[in-house]
């Protein structure tokens, strides 16, 4: 038997392992793509040794499989007997490695008491500022306050709660579905993000085949605020409010191009393709907010448009005010108050307080204060 | 309907025509994701085979950081040496720049296959656009 015959037999049980697991039948899922790793691995048996390439992305391909049927120890044992081989072309010894790392970290999850949704978010920042394995521990910081609320929010758009405004998530949504942080392998710099699972399923037992997949949803909202915030983008999110409360933690994720040059999001549970945040889905976000808020500006003829960049230094949305210090060429600081600050939600500005912030505002000359606009992260 | 081919060397503009989905067909294929991927693999793998010369060999297994494996014709599927990596993307909605910005999310993606020759193809339908690009090997590249 040949590796072609092998290789075709393994992709035919991996297909159906796939029908299964896409129908909810986890168990035979598991089933099928231990025979698609059999199989797989017997085609990496019977292959010439001069096929480089092919015994590469079969090495990978059978590890893989070996670690989607829950066969933590054969995924690492065909990983380390192909690393030692030396037949391995490079590209191969780097997803081995990889895979590695994330076959520990799965028999780490399988061994806990502590069980977690399907699904992570992998969230890779790199460009700019941040090295190999390393970034600005303020730019991190803020990365996973943005995450949290991007999850929390798709949780809660999930269990049909109507958008919260001026206060933190309910508290029974903290609890039962906490985000846990997981270190990845290095490269730029990345972090995971998994959702715990509630310890008492029955009290969301309605709602817990929608909330499993919170990741997937997560990561198709954001994939549809940079592609098409005007069309797929309303048939995920009819709701207005909604809609732009995730454009808002869209484009806060995307970068700027000065401290980071990318973000990138995808997950290793789900089988979506991951999504590439650059400078310019920024631009084709605010735009889409331009267009998707209301502006007030009409209200208060005669206005003057202006932008403050300065540090976030106090809010207090419950007044409606922000306060943003701007310090001019000679360094003279200066104590800017703005209001029209209620409705901006609290998770959103929460990450920005004592940071860079980029301001759009508009000056009501008759009253002489200054309305916001837009705010958002500036490095 | 008349799309543009753009593999980064030439634009080429093509009329496409195919038979109207019955009642029947549309309910088989009703899930919008499904039907935008399924049509972008046909879509792009037709755009492939007319720029580059290149076919469908073989679905890329889990793992691969791709979705097909494509060869220049008369290469045998016994093995993968000659094999290139092509991810495909579908765009339903959106403009050129958000195919664009797709386009760039796969290179982004098949660039981490390190030396592993690869091509990015995506297709934006309302955009009737095609893009087509080649990954450079990083290692060439230096």
């Amino acid at each position: 038997v040949t590796w072609a015959a092998y290789h075709s037999e393994s992709e035919r049980l991996a297909g159906q392992a796939e029908l299964a697991a896409h129908s909810g039948h986890e168990n035979d899922a598991i089933d099928q793509y231990r025979k698609a790793a059999e199989a797989e691995e017997r085609a990496l048996q019977v292959l010439s040794p001069d096929k480089q390439r092919t015994f590469g992305i079969t090495a990978v391909s059978a590890a893989s499989l070996w670690l989607m049927a829950r066969e933590y120890n054969r995924a690492e044992q065909i990983a380390y007997n192909c690393l030692s081989s030396r037949r391995l072309p490079e590209f191969a010894t780097a997803q081995l490695r990889e895979l590695l790392q994330d076959v520990w970290s799965e028999q780490v999850r399988a061994n806990s008491p502590i069980k977690f949704l399907r699904g992570d978010l992998v969230v890779s920042v790199s460009g700019g500022q941040v090295v190999y394995g390393g970034a600005p521990l303020d730019l991190i910081l803020r990365k996973v306050g943005e995450i949290r609320a991007l999850i929390f929010r798709t949780v809660e758009l999930k269990l049909g709660i109507a958008l919260r405004k001026g206060r933190p998530a309910e508290e029974v949504v903290q609890q039962y579905f906490q985000p846990w942080l997981f270190q990845q392998p290095a490269g730029s710099y990345q972090f995971a993000v998994r959702v715990r699972q509630p310890e008492q399923t029955e009290l969301f037992a309605e709602q817990m085949p929608e909330v499993e997949t919170v990741a997937a949803t997560a990561l198709d909202i954001l994939r549809a605020s940079v592609d098409d915030p005007q069309g797929e983008l309303q048939t995920l999110i009819p709701d207005q409010d909604y809609r732009t409360t995730f454009l808002t933690i869209a484009r806060n994720l995307a970068p700027t191009g000065t401290s980071f040059e990318q973000l990138r999001i995808g997950s290793k549970v789900a089988s979506a393709a991951p999504v590439v945040l650059l400078p310019s889905a920024r631009e084709t976000i605010n735009q889409a907010l331009r267009n998707s808020k209301t502006d007030r500006s009409g209200e208060l003829e005669p206005v003057v448009g202006v932008q403050i960049r300065g540090i976030l230094r106090g809010l207090s949305l419950n007044r409606d005010w922000l306060e943003v210090t701007t310090t001019d060429a000679e360094g003279k600081s200066q104590s800017l108050r703005i209001y029209d600050a209620g409705e901006t939600l609290d998770d959103i500005i929460g990450p920005m307080v004592n940071h860079a912030v980029i301001v759009d505002a508009f000056r009501d000359r008759e009253r002489d204060r200054l309305h916001l606009r837009d705010i958002q992260p500036a490095e | 309907v008349v799309f543009e081919i753009d593999d980064g060397a030439a634009k080429e503009h093509i009329s496409i025509s195919w038979e109207p989905a019955d009642q029947r067909a549309r309910d088989a294929w009703a899930n919008r994701d499904d039907a935008t991927r399924d049509a972008a693999y046909l879509m792009v793998i037709a755009a492939t085979e007319r720029r580059h010369r290149m076919y469908a060999v073989r679905r890329v297994q889990v793992g691969g950081r791709a979705d097909y494996y494509v060869a220049p014709v008369g290469v045998s599927a016994d093995d993968l040496e000659a094999c290139t990596r092509l991810e495909i993307s579908g765009v339903d909605g959106g403009g050129r720049s958000a195919v664009s910005q797709r386009l760039t999310q796969k290179i982004e993606q098949v660039s981490r296959g390190a030396n592993f020759p690869a091509m990015a193809g995506v297709i934006g339908f309302a955009a009737r656009t095609i893009l087509l690009r080649q990954v450079q090997d990083p290692q060439e590249a230096t």
